[in-house]
């Protein structure tokens, strides 16, 4: 009997990689924007499914706001992810409020992953906006405090996408990081880029740090 | 000045190492991962174990940091240089009877190698983190068993109850893919130190690549129908040709390659 045959392994639950889509629908997002969006979810998907490794390991959600904020996706595996055909699109940008949801899913999925021995890789936060916040200027500025706060402990990495007339300066106020400009409505470059990074973390052996893939789906600041 | 050839080959430990003599019984195999061999990576684990004059063992295992630019030297470096610590405190190790003074001395190794890797930094004209690696020590002695260990890897033990334990085990960082290493600030402050009194049968010490296989977490602990033939081959196993050639195929098994694509060390030992 070879020690192949004998050796019994444990059984650990994948490490999981959380990214949450936060996505403005507001009412300017209606037409051609929307369907690229949608199209962009459904590339995000596939593109993660074809790597067995990262399927098992990548769970996404998403938040949506515009008057309303919803969870339209809470987490899920890429395996079990089927791409919501967004289509319900609301007056008013509530992108505070989105971003708190956003904050607020993150850790209580962290305490989750812990409470059942869980490991993880530090999760992403990628919002894409095609406007500005409706809120009051003390909402947003506080919501990008929390940003910053959550970044500066290295709790999560947020990512800014504004697309067509985004307010940047104000994106640039929120996020730590600079936010991207999408080149046109190039969302299935941007999610292509996206889950490219996702399978790179995923697949990050323990101990390595992992570069972003270089931006070519947008101006970077 | 010595040239660059003489001073990697006197830093080249056997990626396996067997030693036998009337006190213990050791393989040490060092495999690379299937990710470093489809990227042209060399193997960045190193192994190395002696038996001192005393009988006592000590083992050492190192993995290279996938991201620092010389990660196989800084193993390398790192386990050499606790053989050396360890051989020239022969004396002092055999006459220890306390917990403290153990610790004390795996912490000294422990810290010897890393000045030795900051030393290596400095006449590369790099950072330490360009060598940085992982360290995990393993000593044995009549009365005892200590481990030393900076980042990831474990050491786990069947003592003459039959029972197994870990010794020593990873300290999750909060993310999976982050690790303290030799070269980490602060790393005197975070180095594991632990002793077992009592009459020991095996011990095991292994890398990273294989922890997810050996351990069941959260603990986390040492997942005995893992450890158990491992523990009972090299018990049972005379020939050193045997030991080394099945924990090789074991390493390179299927079952192995399909869940770990990182290097992997298995390093076991059987008091005789």
């Amino acid at each position: 009997m070879t020690l192949e045959s004998s050796v019994e392994f444990a059984e650990n639950p994948e490490p999981r990689c959380a990214c949450v889509l936060l996505l403005d629908t507001s009412g300017s997002m209606g037409g051609a924007p929307i369907a690229a969006l949608n199209e962009g979810l459904s590339t995000f998907k596939d593109a993660l499914a074809k790597d067995p490794v990262a399927s098992k390991r990548v769970e996404v959600a998403i938040v949506t706001f515009d008057s309303n904020v919803r969870l339209l996706q809470d987490f899920v595996t890429i395996e079990q992810f089927n791409p919501p055909v967004i289509s319900d699109l609301g007056p008013a940008t509530l992108m505070s409020a989105g971003i708190n949801m956003a904050l607020e899913l993150v850790h209580n999925r962290k305490a989750l992953y812990r409470s059942n021995g869980v490991t993880y890789y530090q999760p992403w936060i990628f919002m894409i906006t095609d406007g500005a916040p409706t809120e009051s200027d003390e909402e947003v500025r506080r919501a990008g405090e929390r940003v910053k706060e959550a970044e500066t402990n290295r709790r999560l990495s947020f990512f800014a996408v504004g697309v067509e007339r985004a307010d940047m300066e104000k994106l640039r106020s929120i996020s730590v990081r600079d936010p991207v400009k999408l080149k046109g409505l190039d969302f299935k470059a941007m999610f292509v880029w996206l889950s490219a990074s996702m399978q790179k973390v995923s697949a990050s052996k323990i101990g390595q740090q992992v570069p972003l893939q270089p931006v070519g789906w947008g101006a970077v600041g | 000045m010595e040239d660059q050839d003489s001073r990697e080959e006197k830093i080249q430990p056997a990626l396996r190492e067997i030693r036998s003599n009337k006190s213990w019984r050791v393989v040490g195999v060092s495999a690379p991962g299937t990710s470093h061999t489809r990227l042209g990576i060399p193997c960045q684990d190193s192994n190395l174990s002696e038996i001192l004059p005393s009988g006592s063992l000590v083992a050492v295992v190192a993995d290279g940091a996938g991201s620092a630019a010389h990660a196989e030297l800084g193993s390398q470096l790192a386990v050499r240089t606790v053989i050396n610590e360890a051989r020239r405190s022969e004396v002092q190790l055999a006459s220890l009877t306390a917990e403290e003074p153990c610790k004390a001395l795996l912490k000294e190794w422990a810290m010897a190698a890393c000045k030795a890797i900051a030393g290596e930094a400095s006449k590369l004209d790099v950072t330490p983190r360009e060598l940085a690696t992982t360290l995990i020590i393993l000593t044995a002695t009549p009365r005892f068993i200590g481990a030393a260990q900076i980042g990831d890897g474990a050491t786990v033990f069947r003592n003459s109850r039959g029972e197994i334990r870990t010794l020593t085990t990873p300290k999750l960082e909060e993310y999976i893919n982050e690790s303290t290493f030799l070269s980490s600030p602060g790393v005197e402050e975070s180095i594991q130190l632990e002793v077992w009194e009592g009459e020991v049968s095996q011990v095991a010490a292994l890398s990273d690549g294989l922890q997810m296989l050996a351990l069941q977490f959260p603990g986390p602990v040492a997942h005995k129908p893992f450890f158990e033939p491992l523990f009972d081959f090299v018990a049972q196993t005379n020939s050193t040709e045997d030991l080394e050639q099945a924990v090789q195929a074991f390493l390179d098994s299927q079952r192995i390659r399909d869940r770990s694509d990182d290097d992997l060390t298995l390093l076991l030992a059987h008091r005789m």
